[in-house]
Protein backbone atom coordinates (compact mmCIF):
# COMPACT_ATOMS: atom_id res chain seq x y z
CA UNK A 1 0.00 0.00 0.00
CA UNK A 2 2.89 2.39 0.96
CA UNK A 3 5.25 1.61 -2.08
CA UNK A 4 1.52 1.52 -4.62
CA UNK A 5 1.12 5.29 -3.08
CA UNK A 6 4.02 6.24 -3.44
CA UNK A 7 4.53 4.68 -7.08
CA UNK A 8 0.88 6.98 -7.39
CA UNK A 9 2.17 10.46 -6.78
CA UNK A 10 5.82 9.92 -7.84
CA UNK A 11 5.71 7.60 -11.16
CA UNK A 12 9.49 7.07 -12.47
CA UNK A 13 7.43 7.21 -15.97
CA UNK A 14 4.97 10.24 -15.83
CA UNK A 15 4.72 10.05 -19.63
CA UNK A 16 4.43 7.47 -21.80
CA UNK A 17 4.77 8.20 -25.61
CA UNK A 18 2.71 6.63 -28.24
CA UNK A 19 1.96 6.14 -32.19
CA UNK A 20 -0.97 5.31 -33.70
CA UNK A 21 -0.25 2.61 -36.29
CA UNK A 22 -3.78 3.27 -37.54
CA UNK A 23 -6.57 5.08 -37.79
CA UNK A 24 -8.31 5.08 -34.50
CA UNK A 25 -11.22 6.26 -32.36
CA UNK A 26 -11.66 6.96 -28.82
CA UNK A 27 -15.10 7.72 -28.13
CA UNK A 28 -15.59 10.89 -30.04
CA UNK A 29 -12.09 11.72 -30.62
CA UNK A 30 -10.70 10.50 -33.97
CA UNK A 31 -7.62 9.33 -34.23
CA UNK A 32 -5.28 9.81 -37.83
CA UNK A 33 -2.63 7.24 -38.25
CA UNK A 34 0.74 8.57 -37.84
CA UNK A 35 -0.35 10.41 -34.68
CA UNK A 36 1.70 10.81 -32.26
CA UNK A 37 -0.16 10.34 -28.47
CA UNK A 38 1.37 11.44 -24.91
CA UNK A 39 -0.30 9.63 -22.28
CA UNK A 40 -0.11 11.93 -19.00
CA UNK A 41 0.13 8.90 -16.13
CA UNK A 42 0.66 11.75 -13.57
CA UNK A 43 -2.39 13.62 -14.32
CA UNK A 44 -4.53 10.09 -14.44
CA UNK A 45 -2.95 9.35 -11.02
CA UNK A 46 -3.57 12.84 -9.25
CA UNK A 47 -7.09 13.18 -11.05
CA UNK A 48 -9.51 14.14 -7.73
CA UNK A 49 -11.88 13.27 -9.99
CA UNK A 50 -10.60 9.59 -10.08
CA UNK A 51 -9.27 9.45 -6.71
CA UNK A 52 -11.61 11.83 -5.05
CA UNK A 53 -10.20 14.91 -3.36
CA UNK A 54 -7.49 13.78 -1.58
CA UNK A 55 -6.14 12.77 -4.84
CA UNK A 56 -2.49 15.01 -3.56
CA UNK A 57 -2.43 13.78 -0.18
CA UNK A 58 -0.45 10.65 0.65
CA UNK A 59 -2.81 8.31 1.88
CA UNK A 60 -1.80 4.51 1.62
CA UNK A 61 -5.40 3.30 2.62
CA UNK A 62 -6.92 3.99 -0.07
CA UNK A 63 -5.23 0.89 -1.49
CA UNK A 64 -6.57 -1.20 1.23
CA UNK A 65 -8.88 -3.25 -1.12
CA UNK A 66 -6.84 -3.11 -4.11
CA UNK A 67 -6.25 -0.63 -6.86
CA UNK A 68 -10.04 -1.36 -7.72
CA UNK A 69 -10.66 -0.58 -4.20
CA UNK A 70 -8.99 3.20 -4.52
CA UNK A 71 -10.60 4.72 -7.67
CA UNK A 72 -13.14 4.56 -9.59
CA UNK A 73 -11.13 3.42 -13.13
CA UNK A 74 -8.67 1.47 -11.90
CA UNK A 75 -7.47 0.97 -15.14
CA UNK A 76 -5.63 4.58 -15.02
CA UNK A 77 -3.43 3.47 -12.45
CA UNK A 78 -0.49 2.46 -14.80
CA UNK A 79 2.92 2.85 -12.80
CA UNK A 80 4.13 0.47 -14.96
CA UNK A 81 2.85 0.91 -18.54
CA UNK A 82 -0.07 -1.07 -19.47
CA UNK A 83 -0.14 -3.78 -22.93
CA UNK A 84 2.43 -5.72 -24.66
CA UNK A 85 4.92 -2.89 -23.64
CA UNK A 86 4.37 -3.44 -19.50
CA UNK A 87 7.45 -2.84 -17.84
CA UNK A 88 9.40 -6.33 -18.17
CA UNK A 89 10.48 -5.57 -14.32
CA UNK A 90 8.12 -4.89 -12.73
CA UNK A 91 8.05 -8.14 -10.41
CA UNK A 92 11.36 -7.44 -9.76
CA UNK A 93 11.03 -4.08 -8.91
CA UNK A 94 8.17 -4.78 -6.19
CA UNK A 95 10.32 -7.24 -4.97
CA UNK A 96 13.39 -5.39 -4.24
CA UNK A 97 11.76 -2.65 -3.53
CA UNK A 98 9.71 -4.31 -0.66
CA UNK A 99 13.12 -6.09 0.77
CA UNK A 100 15.09 -2.01 0.73
CA UNK A 101 12.03 -0.53 2.49
CA UNK A 102 11.69 -3.36 4.78
CA UNK A 103 15.42 -3.41 5.77
CA UNK A 104 15.49 0.17 5.90
CA UNK A 105 12.44 0.14 8.14
CA UNK A 106 13.35 -2.38 11.00
CA UNK A 107 16.90 -0.51 11.43
CA UNK A 108 16.24 2.65 11.19
CA UNK A 109 13.88 5.37 12.11
CA UNK A 110 13.86 8.39 9.95
CA UNK A 111 12.76 12.18 9.22
CA UNK A 112 13.27 14.69 6.60
CA UNK A 113 16.51 16.97 6.99
CA UNK A 114 15.73 20.64 6.92
CA UNK A 115 18.43 20.73 4.20
CA UNK A 116 15.80 18.78 1.53
CA UNK A 117 14.85 21.17 -0.79
CA UNK A 118 11.94 19.54 -2.67
CA UNK A 119 11.85 19.87 -6.50
CA UNK A 120 10.50 16.76 -9.00
CA UNK A 121 12.27 16.96 -11.85
CA UNK A 122 11.48 15.59 -15.33
CA UNK A 123 14.45 13.68 -16.79
CA UNK A 124 13.96 10.20 -18.30
CA UNK A 125 12.45 9.75 -15.13
CA UNK A 126 10.83 11.96 -12.24
CA UNK A 127 13.35 12.30 -9.61
CA UNK A 128 14.40 14.41 -6.94
CA UNK A 129 16.21 17.53 -8.21
CA UNK A 130 18.81 17.74 -4.95
CA UNK A 131 18.26 14.23 -4.15
CA UNK A 132 16.63 13.36 -0.97
CA UNK A 133 17.82 13.73 2.54
CA UNK A 134 17.03 12.22 5.64
CA UNK A 135 17.69 11.60 9.14
CA UNK A 136 18.72 8.36 10.24
CA UNK A 137 18.30 7.10 14.13
CA UNK A 138 19.82 3.83 14.51
CA UNK A 139 16.86 1.93 16.10
CA UNK B 1 9.72 11.08 -38.52
CA UNK B 2 10.83 6.82 -38.50
CA UNK B 3 13.42 7.86 -41.01
CA UNK B 4 15.23 10.80 -38.93
CA UNK B 5 16.94 8.61 -36.66
CA UNK B 6 19.29 7.61 -39.35
CA UNK B 7 20.22 11.25 -40.32
CA UNK B 8 23.79 12.55 -39.32
CA UNK B 9 21.95 15.33 -37.14
CA UNK B 10 24.05 16.60 -34.16
CA UNK B 11 21.59 14.82 -31.95
CA UNK B 12 21.96 11.40 -33.42
CA UNK B 13 25.87 12.18 -33.61
CA UNK B 14 25.91 12.89 -29.97
CA UNK B 15 23.65 9.86 -29.51
CA UNK B 16 25.82 7.36 -31.61
CA UNK B 17 28.82 8.65 -29.62
CA UNK B 18 27.38 8.10 -26.45
CA UNK B 19 26.20 4.79 -27.36
CA UNK B 20 29.71 3.83 -28.79
CA UNK B 21 31.02 4.80 -25.01
CA UNK B 22 28.11 2.46 -23.21
CA UNK B 23 29.36 -0.23 -25.18
CA UNK B 24 32.71 -0.07 -24.48
CA UNK B 25 32.09 0.35 -20.95
CA UNK B 26 30.17 -2.19 -20.66
CA UNK B 27 32.60 -5.13 -22.75
CA UNK B 28 35.40 -3.59 -20.58
CA UNK B 29 33.45 -4.87 -17.25
CA UNK B 30 32.82 -8.09 -18.98
CA UNK B 31 36.39 -8.40 -20.23
CA UNK B 32 37.93 -8.06 -17.00
CA UNK B 33 35.44 -10.54 -15.48
CA UNK B 34 36.53 -13.51 -18.11
CA UNK B 35 39.96 -12.90 -16.85
CA UNK B 36 39.11 -13.31 -13.61
CA UNK B 37 40.00 -16.77 -12.10
CA UNK B 38 37.64 -16.85 -9.44
CA UNK B 39 33.51 -17.41 -10.18
CA UNK B 40 31.26 -14.75 -8.92
CA UNK B 41 27.53 -15.31 -8.40
CA UNK B 42 25.93 -12.45 -9.78
CA UNK B 43 23.72 -11.33 -12.68
CA UNK B 44 26.83 -10.70 -14.72
CA UNK B 45 28.12 -13.95 -14.71
CA UNK B 46 24.52 -15.58 -15.68
CA UNK B 47 24.42 -13.04 -18.38
CA UNK B 48 27.80 -14.27 -19.78
CA UNK B 49 27.12 -17.85 -19.22
CA UNK B 50 23.70 -17.55 -20.65
CA UNK B 51 25.67 -15.86 -23.83
CA UNK B 52 28.32 -19.00 -23.96
CA UNK B 53 24.98 -21.59 -23.98
CA UNK B 54 24.01 -20.10 -27.98
CA UNK B 55 25.07 -20.44 -30.79
CA UNK B 56 25.53 -16.76 -31.68
CA UNK B 57 28.29 -14.87 -33.92
CA UNK B 58 31.11 -12.68 -31.83
CA UNK B 59 29.09 -9.78 -32.95
CA UNK B 60 25.32 -10.80 -31.67
CA UNK B 61 26.88 -12.22 -28.42
CA UNK B 62 28.85 -9.04 -27.42
CA UNK B 63 25.16 -7.44 -28.19
CA UNK B 64 23.29 -10.15 -26.16
CA UNK B 65 25.55 -9.19 -23.28
CA UNK B 66 25.36 -5.57 -23.78
CA UNK B 67 21.19 -5.13 -24.15
CA UNK B 68 20.54 -7.09 -20.97
CA UNK B 69 23.28 -5.44 -18.75
CA UNK B 70 21.73 -2.16 -19.83
CA UNK B 71 18.60 -3.50 -19.03
CA UNK B 72 19.35 -4.71 -15.70
CA UNK B 73 21.98 -2.35 -14.77
CA UNK B 74 20.66 0.92 -16.44
CA UNK B 75 16.90 0.58 -17.19
CA UNK B 76 16.40 -0.82 -13.82
CA UNK B 77 18.43 0.09 -11.69
CA UNK B 78 17.62 4.10 -12.01
CA UNK B 79 14.12 3.54 -12.14
CA UNK B 80 13.64 1.65 -9.08
CA UNK B 81 15.99 3.66 -7.33
CA UNK B 82 14.01 6.49 -7.81
CA UNK B 83 10.77 5.16 -6.81
CA UNK B 84 12.84 4.35 -2.83
CA UNK B 85 13.59 7.85 -3.16
CA UNK B 86 10.49 8.78 -3.22
CA UNK B 87 8.83 6.37 -1.30
CA UNK B 88 11.56 7.03 1.53
CA UNK B 89 10.86 10.87 1.04
CA UNK B 90 7.13 9.93 1.88
CA UNK B 91 7.60 7.66 5.37
CA UNK B 92 9.90 10.52 6.16
CA UNK B 93 7.30 13.33 5.72
CA UNK B 94 4.50 11.10 7.42
CA UNK B 95 5.60 9.53 10.37
CA UNK B 96 2.40 7.51 11.09
CA UNK B 97 2.85 5.58 8.40
CA UNK B 98 6.33 4.87 9.11
CA UNK B 99 5.39 3.56 12.53
CA UNK B 100 2.72 1.61 11.51
CA UNK B 101 4.81 -0.02 8.09
CA UNK B 102 7.67 -0.45 10.56
CA UNK B 103 5.57 -2.40 13.12
CA UNK B 104 4.33 -4.66 10.58
CA UNK B 105 7.30 -5.69 9.04
CA UNK B 106 9.25 -6.09 12.51
CA UNK B 107 5.91 -8.31 13.18
CA UNK B 108 6.60 -10.34 10.04
CA UNK B 109 10.78 -10.77 9.96
CA UNK B 110 10.86 -10.51 14.14
CA UNK B 111 14.86 -9.82 13.19
CA UNK B 112 15.38 -12.04 10.72
CA UNK B 113 16.30 -11.09 6.89
CA UNK B 114 13.32 -11.04 5.22
CA UNK B 115 12.73 -13.47 2.88
CA UNK B 116 10.23 -14.32 -0.16
CA UNK B 117 7.59 -15.66 2.01
CA UNK B 118 7.55 -12.93 4.80
CA UNK B 119 7.70 -10.36 1.87
CA UNK B 120 4.33 -11.69 0.56
CA UNK B 121 2.89 -11.51 3.84
CA UNK B 122 3.84 -7.79 4.24
CA UNK B 123 0.33 -6.00 3.57
CA UNK B 124 1.01 -2.38 4.32
CA UNK B 125 4.36 -2.38 1.68
CA UNK B 126 2.14 -4.49 -0.67
CA UNK B 127 1.36 -4.94 -4.03
CA UNK B 128 -0.06 -8.39 -4.83
CA UNK B 129 -3.30 -6.40 -6.88
CA UNK B 130 -1.16 -4.72 -9.30
CA UNK B 131 0.19 -7.49 -10.35
CA UNK B 132 -2.66 -9.71 -11.17
CA UNK B 133 -4.07 -6.97 -13.46
CA UNK B 134 -1.83 -7.58 -16.21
Amino acid sequence: MVIHESLRLYPPVPLLPRHALEDMKFGNIDVPKGTGLWILILSFHTNPDIWGDDAHKFNPERFANGTAGACKHPHVYMPFGVGPRVCLGQNLAMLELKMLIALILSNFSFSLSPRYIHSPAFGLILKPDHGVQLLLRKL
Amino acid sequence: MCYNRYLPTNNNRKAWKLEKEVKSLILEVVKERKEKTSVEKDLLQMVIEGSKQSNLTQEANDRFIIDNCKNIYLAGFESTAVVASWCLMLLASNQNWQDRARAEVLEICSGRIPDFDMISKMKLVRTAFIMSKF
